[in-house]
């Protein structure tokens, strides 16, 4: 009797190979490493595979290198099935390069058009076409502070973009690191979120985002890089190429007061408390939440298994459930409609009320590629050199125009 | 007298200096080593020269068999055996037609063959990276993208460069008068090159395998863009270990996949080394 | 007569799997790149000629021409550097048979180490919040500056001297080698003429390692175009822009901005820059070999 279930097992596996194009396998490729990111995605492989789909994944150190690797593996006639990033800029990225594959089916079957917002829904679809799946909303302006290190100061959180300059002084005068920032060009870009605000406010901020030059050439833009500089000589020496680990962590450790970061530094804290020892807040000078769509782009492929491993993979990333249980576990907000706030801890929770009653923005990382690099890459020239406000200003003008 | 003691003077000063250009060499090696004998907790708080207070190989073991990159937990294992898959493969490859290019290029000259050598040597040259777009395109046509095949293939292209260049170089150095007796004995060309020409490559042999054996494995580009999925080779994932990104960094364990990672070449060299030096005394580099 | 032109054939197809590495595999790679150079490719390759735009684009940009000199300050201190302190160490090597054997290990070690784990190595050194800066500190001289990593003017030559530390030890086992094979005759003239050790290094020993000297060179200059895997490592291309090296510079174009057309223009600049500079040497040296 074992000899002969032995067998058909055997046989079963040896068809499953024999048949490859109907064994649903999916290749994911993705640059989540920190420890919320990788929890978030063991929650989508869980249901993958109780669906029936088989798991395969490939990890990058960067979004550089996982782009760089969709690409040669898709000139090579290998594709992923799946990539991991940021809608919006590089959805468009991938479709206008005839890479994407039309989901249009599979968004009908699980009727995606009413399970999302209709912003988000947006942001997976180029054209009109479902080519990739938002599985969390991001909101990226935070400001983590260690309250330890503002109690042995003597000061209160900042309300306002004076307070915090005030405190900032005082937190310098007291020997503590006031501002941690690492020396990498996104990081250095992530603050640069909280300037504009304060320069500009909410709707100027999206006007920057979205190209506008009379508002990237005004004397607003040339206030936002007067700020930048003057909080520069609040930051360490060590930040030269530091990530965002090792940056976060002079918070935690309370060597340094503040940072700029998005809610994956929550992880850093460990048993310490939110609202004691620590806290979490939006930009606190405006109304603002700077936010993206965080998924999954589809590729296509004309092979069946693929497009059936691309079918349940699909469908489990567009679970409610299971978006909402692996957005717990980044710290992130799912992006179907209608999640229980509830279900949400923290800093997730600040972020639902912020944007019910704020102003939401789309991040600079959501852009097109072009803005996003222009802005990256003056703002990363102005922060290491010398140039004065108002030839910051220049340079990012000269950059949008010519990206 | 007088000159006696300047000369011990001045052996003195030689000594001190190669002496402290020894601890700028050895620096980067201690600190390394140290760190990943520590405890995550010691490496956070104790300077990166000190010794470990306690040594513990937990960094070491975790490295090796458990350091996750995404919700792949094996550690390096794997990777270091499907690099040495790779290696063993395309290093034979590239040195035996390097040897022959070399050797054919040296005694069986012709405008056509140096012509060769020149565009084999200037295209080493050209940057890796500008090859992975035409690359990919041209292991996609053959069928062979993102295999261990593909790999092997793409490092014994690019290993041959070197290889011919390692060989002519030695060969070049050879009286002529050895091959013109074997010819004037009624040898063909590959008869001399096996009963003449191999028995005596045996210094340049092993700078060969050395820097071959080196290139191959810790190249870092191929292995990122070519390995396939979820085998790549070590520099690939020695990377992805490091940026698995704690909250708090486990600089022990990446300091201990470093070192492991390593330890192949580094073996390689303290064994080999003497061979190396004595290959290249015997007139690798007389061109 | 016959068997001579079997053995040309027979010659000609053992070089076949070479020829076709050189034409398709590198030039062949090369001249797409070039191509491409000229196209409007975006995130993918496309074949739509634009005549000079990516070039014209890249002339203009200030970014391009920092990362551009990088490449001369980086190669520069890099050869010379090696250079430099391999023959002056080798030559102290010469002359000391017996205790050169450990120091010699000692300074080829790093070169067995991938430019990976050189960068790795030398960030956790020059790092001003744990390394030498840290440390030299807490033996009480507060004042006591030192971060390079941080310094836009400087960082450059961080690269610079890592990678010298990894591939000194080459320029030294050459360079050692090289002159044991030197007439010890010479030596014993010199004696008698008491003429300086330095002097017999320099006008003597060093004026017949021609050929060792190019080896040498040509061996680093290959790094300095594959120079990628340092900058990831060590710098990341930081402080701001201000140590990316044109390798670096390419593949970000490449595959991170979508712009493989201007990536490929960069490229370009870069490979016929330095084929400007080495191929003169190279072809000026085996001319005189040859004579």
């Amino acid at each position: 009797m074992k000899t002969i279930k032995r067998y058909f097992a055997t046989a079963g596996i040896a068809a499953m190979f024999l048949s490859g194009s109907l064994y649903a396998e999916t290749d994911v490729s993705h640059n989540w490493n920190a420890e919320g990111e990788a929890a978030a995605l063991a929650v989508f492989k869980a249901t993958y595979e109780s669906l029936g789909g088989t798991w395969k994944e490939s990890a990058f150190p960067s979004t550089e290198d996982s782009q760089a690797s969709a690409k040669t593996r898709f000139l090579g006639g290998d594709p992923p099935m799946v990539v991991q990033g940021v809608l919006g800029g590089s959805t468009a990225d991938f479709a206008n390069a005839g890479m994407s594959a039309d989901l249009s089916a599979y968004a009908a079957a699980g009727n995606w058009d009413e399970l999302y917002p209709a912003g988000l829904a947006a942001s997976g679809k180029h054209n009109g076409t479902w080519v990739s799946v938002p599985v969390f909303v991001d909101t990226v302006n935070w400001l983590f502070t260690n309250k330890s290190v503002l109690d042995a100061a003597g000061i209160n959180e900042p309300n306002s973009w004076r307070d915090f300059i005030f405190s900032l002084q005082a937190l310098k005068q007291h020997g503590v690191i006031p501002l941690a920032i690492g020396g990498e060009d996104w990081q250095e870009t992530v603050a640069f979120d909280h300037i504009l605000l304060a320069a500009g406010g909410a709707d100027f901020y999206e006007r920057v985002m979205s190209g506008d030059l009379d508002a990237i050439g005004s004397g607003t833009m040339v206030d936002a890089f007067t700020k930048f500089s003057f909080i520069r000589e609040f930051t360490d020496e060590g930040k030269a190429g530091r990530s965002w680990n090792d940056t976060n962590n002079l918070v935690v450790s309370g060597k340094a007061a503040y940072i700029f970061m998005g809610p994956w530094a929550t992880g850093g804290y460990g048993e310490m408390e939110e609202g004691k020892d620590w806290s979490c807040r939006l930009t606190p000078w405006s109304e603002a939440v700077a936010a993206l769509a965080d998924g999954f782009h589809f590729l296509k492929s004309d092979n069946a298994g693929d497009q059936e491993a691309q079918r349940l993979f699909a469908a489990a990333l567009t679970d409610p459930d299971t978006q909402i249980e692996a957005a717990a576990a980044k710290g992130t907000l799912p992006a179907v409609k209608g999640a229980d706030p509830a279900k949400f801890s923290g800093c997730a929770t600040k972020a639902v009320s912020r944007m019910n009653s704020g102003k939401t923005v789309t991040h600079w990382n959501a852009r097109s590629s072009g803005l996003k690099s222009a802005l990256k890459d003056t703002v990363t020239a102005f922060w290491n050199g010398d140039m004065s406000a108002a030839e910051g200003r220049d340079a990012l003008l000269a950059a949008v125009k010519s990206n | 007298m007088k000159s006696g003691r300047q000369y011990s003077l001045r052996s003195a000063l030689v000594h001190g200096l190669l002496f402290v250009l020894a601890l700028y060499f050895l620096v980067p090696l201690y600190v390394m080593v140290v760190a990943s004998f520590k405890s995550l907790d010691e490496i956070i708080h104790s300077s990166i020269i000190a010794l470990p207070i306690v040594w513990t190989t937990a960094g070491w073991e975790k490295a090796w068999s458990s350091a996750c990159t995404g919700l792949v937990c094996t550690g390096i294992r794997p990777y270091f055996f499907e690099t040495m898959a790779i290696l063993f493969p395309a290093m034979s490859a590239a040195i035996v037609i390097g040897a022959l290019n070399g050797y054919l290029m040296s005694f069986w000259r012709s405008r056509s063959a140096d012509i060769l050598f020149g565009a084999l040597i200037i295209g080493s040259f050209i940057p890796l990276q500008l090859f992975l777009i035409p690359l990919a395109v041209t292991m996609g046509k053959l069928g062979i993208f993102g295999s261990t095949f593909g790999l092997i293939l793409i490092h014994t292209v690019y290993g041959v460069p070197l290889t011919t260049m390692l060989y002519r170089n030695f060969y070049v150095s050879l009286p002529a008068e050895l091959v013109k007796a074997a010819i004037v004995d009624g040898a063909g060309v590959f008869k001399i090159f096996r009963s003449v020409i191999v028995p005596m490559s045996a210094p340049i042999t092993i700078i060969a395998v050395i820097l071959v054996f080196g290139g191959i494995y810790n190249d870092y580009i191929f292995a990122l863009t070519f390995g396939e999925t979820g085998k790549r080779p070590i520099m690939a994932a020695v990377l992805n270990i490091i940026s698995t990104q704690y909250a708090v960094a486990e600089h022990n364990v990446n300091m201990a996949a470093v070192m492991i990672s390593a330890l192949p070449t580094l073996l390689i060299f303290l064994v080999a080394g003497k061979f190396f030096v004595m290959g290249l005394a015997q007139g690798s580099v007389k061109g | 007569m016959k068997g001579h032109f079997k053995q040309k054939l027979l010659i000609a197809a053992a070089l076949t799997p070479t020829v076709l590495v050189a034409v398709y595999f590198i030039w062949g790679f090369g001249a797409a790149t070039a191509y491409l150079s000229f196209t409007d490719s975006g995130f993918l390759p496309s074949k739509k000629l634009i005549g000079l735009f990516h070039y014209q684009k890249l002339f203009s940009s200030a970014r391009w021409w920092n990362t551009y000199g990088n490449m001369f300050i980086y190669g520069g201190v890099y050869l010379l550097g090696c250079l430099s302190i391999g023959i002056v160490i080798a030559a102290m090597l010469d002359r000391l048979p017996k205790s050169a054997i450990i120091y010699r290990t000692i300074y080829l070690y790093p070169l067995a180490l991938s430019l990976v784990i050189t960068g790795l190595a030398w960030q956790w050194v020059l790092s001003p919040t744990t390394g030498l800066q840290h440390l030299i500190r807490e033996l009480g001289f507060e004042s006591f500056s030192f971060n390079i990593l941080g310094s836009s003017e400087y960082a450059i030559y961080a690269l610079g001297g890592a990678a010298i530390w990894h591939s000194t030890g080459l320029v030294i086992v050459l360079f050692l080698s090289g002159m044991k094979g030197i007439d010890v005759d010479l030596w014993r003239s010199a004696q008698i003429d008491r003429i300086p050790t330095w002097r017999v290094y320099a006008s003597i020993v060093l004026p017949q390692l021609r050929s060792t000297l190019m080896t040498a060179i040509v061996l680093l200059a290959f790094n300095v175009v594959r120079s990628f895997d340092i900058v990831v490592a060590l710098t990341k291309g930081g402080p701001g822009h201000a140590s990316e090296l044109p390798a670096l510079y390419a593949y970000e174009f490449y595959f991170v901005r979508g712009n493989i057309g201007q990536g490929s223009a960069a490229a370009v600049v870069m490979v016929v820059s330095i084929m400007a500079i080495v191929l003169p040497y190279l072809i000026y040296e085996l001319r005189k070999r040859k004579q």
